[in-house]
């Protein structure tokens, strides 16, 4: 066995809540969160609203630091990283953001965005780097009168696309997805799920796959965390999971998902909680 | 095959279906939207025609970027800059909206409509209160003082489900996750129960228990209001959960419409036929999802024939001239020359 790639060691992280100061509440995404990524293997993560999905993602990346706990990739605790070693994780590690729009720069072109992390890891010259944006931009189905586009001329789909390229430009070890399709209609999102299980098989990309989508997760989650309220409340192979779930949330999310058939509307679902 | 007036009368009672007297409280007539830039003239959305009657929910599904938000926002008179209408027209409840001036317009939205925008981030101001914002359209549509608006505001924060609501109605965007953002418009969306409701893509980043509890929201203001709902949505499940009617848009143009069992059991566009085979579902496992093969044409040259035509494999020598709409049920109509008899 292969050491994991990623763990995810006891990790909780809590925000000041707001409000007058006596009965104030900590917002407690995280609670004691363990999880074991291993080289070549996809995570997903499907849960609550809220529950500190896009919480773990960020402190992965060093975006936040934990309240307490650790995250060790390649065994080493990311936030004692020396600078050199840091350099490489960032290089090594990208990630597709749940909101693609806050991610680009209004003002850079797709090209000139894609091209970035190309031209600050020093890779290639400028005519291999636009090759490169050419065929990355193909992969995830935008076709290349899209490099001089800005941000706000793409729609909401188009822009997570390009987010999606921007991602594996440099041919991640480790892709932390938070929610990649959700603005993709069906066609596009297979092929970009099908994208994504390509590089994996092929680069041994390994990946943490966040989505609300249970089928999307079903597709290409090799393991499946499910949280509610900042905790991982079950844990196991994906198809485990899916055809006999354990914790009472996992069995409730699975009885929700709308099916794509009108004849078997459910009656709605009770508003007294 | 059918003949002519076989068709026209398939179409009255199509009107029929939907509704017999009132006037539709949403119609689009036509309506075309264009962008000019250096590189030229694209036509996003091309002469799209649709109705959402009083009380109704319909779907709108399609292709990312066939130009669903386009549409949209140019029927508010919110448009990008660089886009403007340049034939047919919007008219809410009879009344011309691309006519009406900006004035009338910023009354009527928030007021008589309102939208639930794609980009709940983006639509939200980083540096105002969610319960300033939530509470705006009481105050400012309705008269409203800002105590009673604030109260009203944590009653509809609970309603989508936000966790400890009086509490968090006095935090800041950043503070909420994703899915808390989206709930926050949704709420602003339904907080003056208008007569109609654009939504769009108003779930994506909620857990599909939550969603069930918005989609049960939106059904219960059209009970109790009668409020008509346009739904844009990738999400199949949600449209046949929710929707009457759907339309299916590709590269700016309607190619199909129907009742939802219409569309789901019997679809008769080729291009409807391959977005319903490519959902990946949680009932089974699957080895590789279909997709259509290709990309959607470039609004900047649309062809001339049918525009799924170099994606479409029932393609055939007619399909090189452009298809219109025709009724192939009572409750269906499809733009393809393979509904057409000879
Ligand atoms: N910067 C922050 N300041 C204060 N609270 C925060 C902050 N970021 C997140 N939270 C809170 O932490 C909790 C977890 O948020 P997170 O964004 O991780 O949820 P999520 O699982 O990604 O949800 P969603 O599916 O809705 O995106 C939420 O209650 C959220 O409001
Ligand atoms: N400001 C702009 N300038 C030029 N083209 C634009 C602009 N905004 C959008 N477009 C183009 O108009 C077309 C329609 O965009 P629209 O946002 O309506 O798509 P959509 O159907 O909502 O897609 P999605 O499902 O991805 O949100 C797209 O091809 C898009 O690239
Ligand atoms: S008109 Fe022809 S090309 Fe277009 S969808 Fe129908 S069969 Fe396919
Ligand atoms: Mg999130
Ligand atoms: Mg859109």
């Amino acid at each position: 066995m292969t050491s994991p790639l990623v763990e995810v060691q006891s990790l909780s992280k809590s925000f000041t809540g707001s409000g007058p100061f006596w009965r104030r509440r900590d917002v407690r995404a995280l609670v004691n969160v363990d999880l074991e990524i291993r080289a070549g293997e996809t995570v997903g993560i499907v849960g609550e609203s809220g529950s500190g999905k896009s919480t773990l993602l960020r402190i992965i990346l060093r975006l936040m630091r934990p309240t307490s706990g650790r995250v060790l990739i390649e065994g080493h605790d990311i936030n004692l990283l020396a600078r050199r070693d840091l350099r490489l994780m960032r290089r090594s590690v990208q990630a597709v953001f749940q909101d693609p729009t806050a991610s680009f720069n209004p003002r850079q072109s797709i090209g000139a965005a894609l091209a970035a992390p190309l031209e600050v890891h020093g890779v290639g010259n400028s005519v291999s780097r636009a090759e490169k944006v050419q065929e990355t931009l193909d992969l995830v189905g935008l076709n290349g009168s899209f490099v001089e586009r800005y941000p706000h001329q793409l729609s909401g789909g188009q822009r997570q696309r390009a987010s999606i390229a921007r991602a594996i430009m440099l041919r991640p070890k480790l892709l932390l997805a938070d929610e990649p399709t959700s603005a993709l209609d069906v066609s596009v999102q297979a092929q970009i799920l099908n994208l994504f299980k390509k590089t994996k098989s092929e680069l041994g990309l390994t990946c943490l796959f966040v989505s609300h989508n249970l089928g999307v997760i079903r597709y290409v989650s090799d393991k499946v965390a499910v949280m509610y309220q900042g905790q991982i409340v079950e844990w196991g192979d994906s198809e485990a999971v899916f055809s006999n779930p354990r914790h009472e949330y996992t069995q409730t999310l699975l009885a929700a998902v709308p099916e794509a058939n009108p004849h078997n509307r459910s009656k709605g679902p009770s508003l007294v909680s | 095959m059918i003949t002519a007036e076989q068709e026209e009368l398939m179409r009255e009672q199509i009107r029929h279906h939907r509704c017999s007297d009132r006037s539709p409280t949403l119609e689009f007539d036509s309506l075309t939207v264009e962008f000019k830039s250096r590189r030229g003239t694209a036509r996003v959305v091309d002469r799209v025609s649709l109705q959402v009657w009083p009380g109704e929910i319909v779907g709108l599904i399609g292709e990312s970027g066939s130009g669903k938000t386009i549409s949209a926002m140019s029927a508010l008179g919110l448009a990008p800059r660089g886009a403007s209408v340049t034939e047919g027209d919007v008219r809410l409840s009879g009344e011309s909206l691309i006519s009406m001036s900006e004035a009338d317009l910023r009354k009527v939205r928030g007021d008589r409509l309102s939208l639930i925008p794609q980009d709940a981030m983006r639509a939200l101001n980083p540096v105002l209160r969610i319960d300033k914002q939530v509470g705006e359209p009481y105050v400012i549509h309705r008269g409203s003082n800002w105590s009673s608006a604030r109260s009203r505001v944590v009653d509809l924060l609970a309603d989508v489900h936000i966790p400890s609501p009086a509490d968090r109605s006095v935090e800041y965007p950043h503070q909420y996750s994703g899915g808390m953002q989206q709930r926050a418009m949704i709420a602003m969306g339904l907080a003056l129960e208008p007569e109609l409701l654009i939504a769009d893509e108003p779930t994506t980043a909620l857990d599909v228990t939550v969603q069930a509890q918005v989609l049960q929201l939106l059904r219960e203001i059209r009970e109790n209001h009668g409020t008509a709902i346009l739904f844009i949505t990738h999400d199949l499940g949600v449209i046949a959960e929710l929707c009457d009617w759907v339309y299916v848009i590709y590269a700016g143009a309607i190619m199909e419409q129907g009742s939802v069992e219409q569309i789901f059991d019997h679809p008769r566009h080729p291009y409807t036929d391959a977005l319903l085979k490519s959902t990946p579902t949680v009932h089974t496992v699957q080895d590789e999802l279909m997709s259509i093969p290709g990309q959607i044409p470039s609004p900047f040259s649309l062809p001339s024939g049918c525009r799924f035509a170099d994606r479409c494999d029932r393609r055939f020598d007619k399909c090189s001239k452009e298809p219109s709409m025709h009724a192939v049920s009572p409750d269906h109509m499809a733009r393809c020359w393979l509904e057409v008899g000879e």
